[in-house]
């Protein structure tokens, strides 16, 4: 019985591997369309710029800046997340050149899929940039590590000593 | 039988040396074969979880394998081991949570601060089954240490064990398709029934005698497993590998092809056991120690599969 059933599932992985067509480069989320495209040459400026991935985002844990040729933040507000949908409010935009979408998101399953992509814009626009990019907002607050180590210290003091009054 | 005991602790160690070598080895590979995609402390940290998760859901339902008069005796020695092993289980979770937490917030483990982690474990998918797999590991654990050993204990933390266990297989890479959800988290249980009872064995199981009883018994539930566990397994790959090449190209295809490939090997050793050990354990013709070892070289076998498992689980 057990051989049969390794003929069968040596057949259906053949099988397997016969058919299907497209080769995703990987089993977690990939990011399957932006607006505006890579490399798009644009006149004028995106209210949003967002990107399509091939599975569901989680909405938490997620980034989107667009930083400009000045190295200034030309994304404004918390990014969105809505299905497989990341996006961001843009400014109206200011000097000619390239402007980068950069991107972090979490995928359902936990892993934390990340890229950029750059669009040009060929027609200078009378907009005020936010902030300098560098400047980004970090995490501040009580770091989680000591809490792990002394967690660490609680669960392996107490089993020891539980394993000793057993004995 | 008071002779015996010793032997058993000493080959505790030896197991447990053993498996971690052999563990770190198959890292080594599985990180090689990924390369670029895996990332080591995550493979690293996932392994031991699953490891301990494994061995945990294996000590819990060991008693069952021997014959009712004998099971209160196999669940007190199994007890100890089993405390150990989920709080090792309950603290691999726990690194787990925060390891996942950091790399969500794109910041170093040393400085994700604490409610980043809280937010990351309540408010996704991955951090709410991690949770939820800590949950099961304290209950475990706390149960193994405060109560007796009886039948429906045994039985009620083999349950908490494997929902602990699903859970991280649901919430995984096949999230997104029923089926292959399905597929996967029966894979996962039918691998961990197989693998953790024989490692329980391993470290419980003192004197021939014993032996005869629960082998047999083994080797059916074994059968059992490895079937369930086939047919999960070759579901899953349907669901997630779309065409051939993604199996050598993509490192999550060299991770899942090296695992094949281990399992192949797993079963062909575990095919000549069937035919040569079980019948001769069972008629009290080989020595425990003779017993133990040829189990080790199994469980070696596994704890290679599982690590390749952990590390697929974290291959992008």
């Amino acid at each position: 019985m057990r051989t049969l059933a390794r003929v069968v599932a040596l057949g259906l992985l053949l099988a397997a591997m016969t058919v299907g067509g497209t080769a995703v480069a990987s089993a977690h989320a990939t990011r399957v369309a932006t607006d505006p495209a890579e490399n798009a040459v644009l006149t004028t400026g995106p209210a949003r710029v967002s990107a399509t991935f091939n599975e569901q985002l989680q909405t938490a844990f997620a980034a989107m800046t667009v930083v400009g040729p000045d190295g200034n933040l030309w994304s404004t507000g918390q990014p969105e997340v809505q299905g497989a949908v990341i996006s961001v409010a843009v400014l109206p935009l200011g000097p000619i050149g390239t402007y980068t979408v950069n991107y972090r998101a979490t995928s359902a399953d936990g892993h934390v899929v990340s890229g950029s992509w750059p669009f040009q814009l060929t027609v200078a626009a009378t907009g005020k940039p936010g902030p300098a990019a560098a400047a980004d907002t970090s995490d501040r607050g009580i770091p989680a590590w000591p809490f792990l180590v002394g967690a660490t210290v609680l669960i392996a003091g107490g089993a020891l000593w539980a394993a000793r009054r057993r004995t | 039988m008071g002779g015996a005991a010793p032997d058993v602790t000493a080959d505790r160690a030896r197991v447990l040396a053993g498996v971690l070598l052999v563990a770190l080895a198959a890292a080594g590979a599985a990180w090689a074969l990924a390369y670029p995609q895996a990332s080591p402390a995550a493979a690293g940290v996932r392994a031991v979880a699953d490891g301990a998760a494994v061995a945990s859901l294996g000590l819990a339902a060991v008693p069952a394998l021997d014959s009712p008069r004998h099971r209160t005796e196999l669940a007190r020695r199994a007890a100890g081991p089993l405390a150990a092993v989920s709080a090792v289980w309950l603290l691999a979770e726990a690194v787990r949570l925060v390891v996942a937490a950091a790399q969500a917030a794109a910041v170093p483990v040393g400085r994700l601060p604490l409610w980043r982690a809280a937010e990351f474990a309540v408010s996704t998918t991955a951090g709410r089954s991690g949770l939820f797999s800590l949950a099961a590991a304290t209950l475990v654990c706390l149960v193994t240490l405060t109560t007796s050993r009886t039948p429906a204990v045994g039985a009620a933390t083999t349950g908490v064990a494997a929902a602990g266990l699903a859970a991280r297989a649901v919430a995984g890479h096949l999230s997104e398709s029923a089926v292959g959800a399905v597929a996967i988290a029966v894979h996962a249980l039918a691998a961990a029934v197989w693998c953790g009872t024989l490692v329980a064995l391993a470290v419980t199981v003192s004197h021939r005698g014993q032996w005869a009883r629960v082998l047999p018994r083994f080797s059916q539930l074994a059968l059992v497993c490895v079937v369930v566990l086939l047919a999960g397994g070759v579901t899953g790959a349907l669901v997630t590998v779309d065409s051939v090449a993604e199996l050598y190209r993509s490192g999550y295809g060299r991770v899942l092809l090296g695992k094949v490939v281990l399992t192949a090997v797993l079963l062909v050793l575990a095919l000549r056991n069937r035919t040569r050990w079980v019948p001769v354990a069972r008629a009290h013709q080989i020595s425990a120690g003779e017993s133990r070892s040829r189990s080790r070289i199994e469980i070696a076998l596994m704890a290679a599969a599982l690590t390749m498992a952990a590390a697929l689980a974290v291959t992008g």
